[in-house]
């Protein structure tokens, strides 16, 4: 077993004569990591997926996934790899949720009905999927049809998972659950490669971070690590019930009789983040300014 | 393949309950274009065997489109890079929903069968083998529509075409060429449907015919098509929406 799960040299890809996407790119990604990809629109995150799962061929050069060529092992290498598409579209609307993931899952070789009834019923508990799973797909919203996707991708147990922009169009709460349940597989020894624009997200759930730049693909330098920076918000308190909450954080006030007050929090704090926009939105507090320290 | 099978016939069934109407008012539409259409070739020519082949034409439809129908339907609404990541090829995939179209023609062209017992009162058998190389060349022809449609996308009016110029084939008999017939059958598409379905005194140079017409068009649906998937493939047209 190699140490890395994809291994990618020479590669040459382009569309047509004047579109080079990929030109001379070796990388190596390691196992059992959760990789971010980011990269400016039509950089090519979303073509280095599909070059990986092999549904785009290179013009030249190797890839190789978990040791095998991905165009001359093709056939093994899709028994490993899962991919989520950048998509909401991916999935059959006439049919329910539970429809298209009980038919993806034979796709995916789930063949023994009662092992693939086990895994389906525990993913469905495990995305909150229970009260809208046996309705049809065409009367589901974005985070629905999002949640179905993520759980077609985990079936079939892969190696290798490749999430294209998988929080597209979701709040937060779904989010942070997709969030929880990568993180949970890639314990379990899962390799994921996540494409996405939301750096805060990635900053947040990658081991390491690579970036498409001049048609070849490199490691993000650790200082980089933008979203972890701190930054002060001033409130103002509406409804005081909120003050237990906010003074787990750095909390600090400065007019108590207007009720003004400053917490300094890193920009990566997704709980925090989540209680100021349930305070706002409940008009428990307001957002006076955000600064940096 | 058997599993899949069972995949493609499940998610038919789901679609049959979820949408009853439309299938029941695409079957009877077919029955009454297809036995209208036989009707008038057994009032024009008078004879029982130049309709025979007609009723398999049914079965001939599903196996030349789904392929290709079924593509375009899964890149439309988005589900094609699902399927292509699955742990089955693709030209696997589409075969099995071809047997399965054809599985499920089975049910007009026996509508058609009790038709043509009713109202010319007939005993109309129909060929096993002859059936047997429909389907193998169906499958051929239908792949090599799949494969065009990976790279050309829109190829409805095109598949038009090619029903047209089957169901002409099958409505003017083989009887009527004389320069280059055997020609004619060894590369016309269902020809072998014509040599084995109605002739009775099948001689060794007709079988053969056939037998050389289906293999002809299976080894030219897989070669066309595994050049067109991997063309698709090179130029990154698969999965594009």
């Amino acid at each position: 077993m190699t140490d890395n799960i994809v291994s990618v040299k020479n590669l040459y890809k382009s569309f047509g004569k004047n579109v080079i996407i990929f030109e001379d790119l070796n990388v190596e990604i390691p196992r059992n990591k959760i990789i971010g990809l980011i990269g400016p629109n039509g950089s090519g995150k979303t073509t280095f997926i599909k070059l990986l799962s092999g549904m785009i061929l290179p013009d030249s050069g190797e890839i190789l996934v978990d040791g095998l060529n991905v165009q001359k092992e093709f056939l093994a290498v899709k028994r490993i790899i899962s991919v989520m598409p950048d998509t909401d579209r991916s999935l059959y609307w006439n049919l329910s949720g539970y429809e298209n993931i009980e038919y993806f899952a034979i796709l995916k070789g789930l063949y023994n009905k009662r092992e693939r009834n086990k895994i389906i019923e525990e993913l469905i508990s495990e995305l909150n999927m229970e009260s809208f799973v046996f309705k049809k797909v065409e009367s589901y919203s974005k985070g629905m049809k999002q949640r179905l996707i993520f759980l077609i991708a985990l079936l079939g147990n892969p190696k290798l998972l490749l999430l294209d922009e998988p929080l597209n169009g979701l709040d937060f709460e779904i989010s942070s659950l997709i969030k929880d349940i990568i993180l949970k597989f890639a314990k379990k020894g899962l390799s994921v490669i996540i494409s996405s624009h939301d750096k805060y997200f990635l900053e947040e759930i990658c081991d390491i971070k690579y970036i498409i730049k001049d048609k070849k693909i490199v490691i993000v330098s650790p200082t980089n690590n933008f979203v972890s920076k701190e930054l002060k918000v001033y409130f103002k308190i509406l409804d005081y019930t909120i003050e237990k909450s906010f003074k787990k954080y750095c909390y600090n006030v400065i007019d108590k009789e207007k009720g003004i007050c400053s917490m300094q929090i890193k920009m990566n704090d997704y709980d925090f983040l989540h209680l100021a926009s349930e305070a706002v939105k409940n008009k428990k507090a307001e957002i006076l300014s955000i600064a940096y320290p | 393949m058997y599993i899949l099978f069972i995949a493609e016939t499940k998610k038919s069934i789901n679609l049959l309950k979820n949408y009853p109407l439309d299938i029941i008012g695409n079957t009877i539409s077919f029955v009454i274009v297809i036995g209208a259409i036989i009707f008038a070739v057994y009032k024009f020519t008078g004879g029982i065997e130049d309709i025979k082949n007609l009723i398999i034409y049914p079965l001939l439809l599903g196996l030349i489109g789904t392929p290709s129908s079924s593509l375009r339907e899964d890149v439309e609404i988005g589900t094609f890079e699902q399927v292509f990541n699955s742990n089955y090829t693709v030209a696997e995939i589409l075969i099995c929903r071809s047997l399965m179209s054809f599985i499920v023609s089975l049910f007009p062209m026996t509508i058609i069968l009790i038709l043509v017992k009713i109202f010319i009162n007939s005993n109309t058998f129909l060929s096993p083998f002859a059936i047997l190389l429909a389907l193998v060349d169906g499958i051929g022809i239908g792949m090599i529509l799949a494969g065009l449609t990976m790279i050309y996308r829109k190829i409805g009016s095109f598949l038009n075409l090619v029903y047209l110029l089957s169901l002409a084939e099958f409505v003017i008999p083989h009887k009527y060429i004389s320069p280059g017939r055997h020609i004619f059958e060894a590369f016309v598409p269902f020809s072998n449907i014509m040599l084995t379905g109605t002739r009775t005194n099948m001689t060794l140079t007709t079988l053969s015919i056939a037998v050389f017409n289906t293999l002809f068009w299976s080894f030219l649906g897989y070669v066309l098509y595994k050049s067109m998937y991997n063309t698709a493939r090179k130029a990154g047209k698969l999965g594009r929406y």
